[in-house]
């Protein structure tokens, strides 16, 4: 099969994929990530459950997590 | 120095638009775009305050988000690692919404405002909450307290102010917070979260505090004030639109279904909800409603338990008598003044958008504050801070709509037409100057009525804001009266109530003087109004108190239920004719219901 042939198939596809992707988006992702969930991010998850007896968050007063005493302070998203 | 606060993408959108460390203009982005609560990027709200200011987004010099996304998504994955695998949906919905937008501020606020990435900074949520009200104070040095639902992480923040720094001294973080408890009774007793919580504060009176100890089961409370929710009884961390779990449905019971009507034997049936039930049947209805209210001023009470003692342990550990609140729960005006009876802080600030809105001017102030150099010079006085129309822009639409009008032929002409209309029993929409910043309206953009005629209450509730029949009014008091009619000591040093921000009681001899803004439990929410800060609603009051003894108006905001307050003339003009008020004044037009 010549290239501009393959390419032609490759863009129908593609094209394809974006109609059924525009109409059934959210389910795709949901489904892609709901077995993301339960696979990938359980290997972290499950070490970390098992690591931690109950709350993995305190439950009294702690130290602020960011100090905002220079323009510095402000410059990034975290 | 040119700095533009942006709030957006949880709950209220807003833009505040900072000179030199003073706020010119700020909006929350549903008085233009009017979807309430509209959460997403303000840019009708930041075309708004630039064009106030003549600036050009290319002028600013900054431009500072009111928290950190990232912050925000690591709480968010130790929150899912936390409950794996019980909450598959919040993941899926969370991921998807941060990977898809919430994460990508940065590049979003740089497309919206062709600003350059460098000149974007972000703010912690928290600390914006306590610049807003800090920096906005009249105080030098202060202890300031934030307790909301949750920012990034913290859902209470204990600091202190000095000059232009602010030190967090201590905080609580997610899961554990008051504003998710508040917000789970919320859903519990038939109102939407984060927007039916003011109507438990109004519910709570019709009740008395049965449900104390069962409240007190779902948290635990340190020596120290700190808190622990029984995550048991929750499920706002499992879930993305329930917040209480199956076990708090067992120790409350069912929850209050939303289509029921709310009545109390105290309250009686109202005539506009029907015809009244046969004895038996209200007997039984009336006791289900009142469990309802138990509960409500159960949960109103646990509140302000916490709230006072976070308060007593700050003032311990601080020694200040000066108190700055910020956070969602800053809004709860019944706990506000809970604090100054029933702890040392004896003066205390709140900015009238204590809510995430207000996150906008906290970033904006408190990047102003850590500039070389900076210095103080601001104190918020009033919220005037919206957008005001011209003569010309009114009459233009007036004469688009058809609308026959006539013109006061001065300002003493137009106030002596408008207390004449309210003494003879009219409901007027009163429309004035720039519109105000946070959910109250205090005097710009109100329904104003006479509070003297108890059946006003009724009729502002049922007939023009078609809203709830049990939910108070306001009043809008002169300053200087307001001592005469609340058990306010020292009303006039009290800011807060610029804002209708304290809840406090009608004084006894007063009840029967203004029944309609005197609340179930004999108290209410009053506005101090002052000449220097809103001169011609000051007027008015003024007027209205000469000719009938009570310096004092029924206020409230000026929309209809579930709808933003007015912003235009337009929309002033729609909501007076689908509405049953008398008169709508437009600075100095008058138009009469046909």
């Amino acid at each position: 099969m010549p290239f501009s042939d393959l390419w032609t198939t490759f863009k129908a596809g593609y094209k394809r994929f974006e109609k059924i992707m525009h109409a059934f988006g959210n389910v795709v992702s949901a489904v892609f990530l709901m077995i993301f969930y339960y696979t990938v991010f359980a290997l972290f998850a499950i070490p970390f459950r098992l690591s931690r007896k109950k709350n993995a968050i305190p439950s009294s007063f702690e130290k602020p997590h960011a100090t905002f005493g220079t323009p510095e302070a402000f410059r990034e998203e975290f | 120095m040119k700095i533009l606060g942006l709030s957006f993408f949880y709950h209220d959108a807003a833009a505040c638009l900072v000179i030199d460390g003073v706020p010119v203009a700020m909006s929350e982005e549903e008085r233009f775009s009017r979807i309430k609560h509209d959460s997403e990027f303000p840019k009708l709200a930041v075309k708004f305050v630039l064009e106030q200011a003549g600036l050009k987004p290319e002028d600013l010099d900054v431009v500072v988000f009111y928290e950190k996304p990232f912050f925000k998504l690591d709480r968010i994955m130790r929150s899912a690692l936390t409950t794996f695998p019980l909450a598959p949906r919040v993941f899926v919905e969370s991921i998807k919404s941060l990977f898809t937008k919430k994460i990508w501020v940065r590049q979003i606020i740089s497309e919206e405002l062709g600003v350059p990435a460098e000149k974007i900074f972000f703010s912690g949520h928290h600390y914006s909450h306590m610049a807003s009200s800090f920096f906005c104070s009249p105080y030098e040095k202060a202890a300031i307290l934030t307790i909301d639902g949750v920012g990034e992480w913290a859902t209470t923040s204990l600091g202190v102010g000095d000059g232009t720094k602010i030190d967090v001294l201590k905080e609580i973080r997610y899961p554990h917070s008051l504003g998710l408890l508040y917000s789970a009774s919320t859903e519990f007793l038939g109102f939407e979260v984060n927007e039916g919580e003011y109507k438990v504060m109004g519910m709570a009176p019709y009740g008395t505090p049965k449900y104390v100890d069962r409240v007190r089961k779902l948290l635990r409370v340190n020596p120290d004030a700190s808190f622990e929710l029984n995550l048991e009884y929750f499920a706002y961390h499992l879930s993305h639109n329930r917040s209480c779990s199956k076990k708090f449905f067992e120790l409350f019971g069912p929850p209050r279904d939303r289509a029921s009507h709310f009545f109390t034997r105290t309250s009686g049936w109202p005539s506009y909800f029907g015809e009244k039930p046969g004895p038996g049947e209200y007997e039984k209805l009336a006791e289900q409603q009142e469990y309802y209210a138990d509960v409500a001023a159960s949960v109103q009470a646990v509140l302000e338990e916490c709230v006072v003692g976070l308060a007593n342990q700050l003032h311990k550990e601080t020694g200040l008598t000066r108190l700055c609140l910020a956070g969602g729960v800053a809004l709860n005006s019944v706990a506000n003044w809970k604090i100054v009876a029933q702890t040392p802080f004896k003066e205390i600030f709140v900015q009238p958008a204590a809510g995430d809105a207000g996150g906008a001017l906290g970033a904006a102030m408190a990047l102003e504050m850590v500039q070389p150099n900076a210095k103080r010079s601001y104190t918020m006085m009033h919220a005037s801070y919206g957008k005001a129309f011209t003569s010309a822009e009114i009459e233009e639409t007036l004469k688009a709509e058809g609308m026959a009008f006539t013109r006061a032929s001065s300002e003493t002409d137009l106030i002596e037409q408008v207390t004449t209309a309210l003494e003879g029993g009219k409901v007027i929409g009163w429309f004035h100057g720039r519109f105000e910043w946070g959910p109250r309206a205090l005097g710009n953009r109100s329904i104003l009525a006479d509070p003297r005629r108890t059946e006003m209450k009724d009729i502002v509730n049922t007939t023009i804001k078609f809203r709830e029949p049990y939910r108070p009014f306001a009043p809008s008091v002169l300053a200087e009266n307001a001592e005469e009619y609340f058990e306010m000591p020292n009303a006039m040093n009290h800011h807060p109530a610029r804002f209708m921000l304290f809840v406090a009681q009608v004084r006894a001899d007063k009840h029967s003087v203004i029944p309609a803004v005197t609340h179930v439990d004999g108290t209410a929410r009053p506005q101090l109004v002052f000449a220097e800060d809103t001169p011609r609603y000051y007027k008015l009051i003024k007027r209205f108190g000469e000719k009938t003894g009570v310096p004092v108006l029924l206020d409230t905001s000026f929309n209809l239920k579930g709808e933003p307050i007015v912003t235009s003339p337009k929309d002033a003009l729609n909501t007076f004719m689908k509405s049953g008020m008398d008169l709508l004044v437009l600075e100095d037009y008058l138009v009469w219901h046909p």
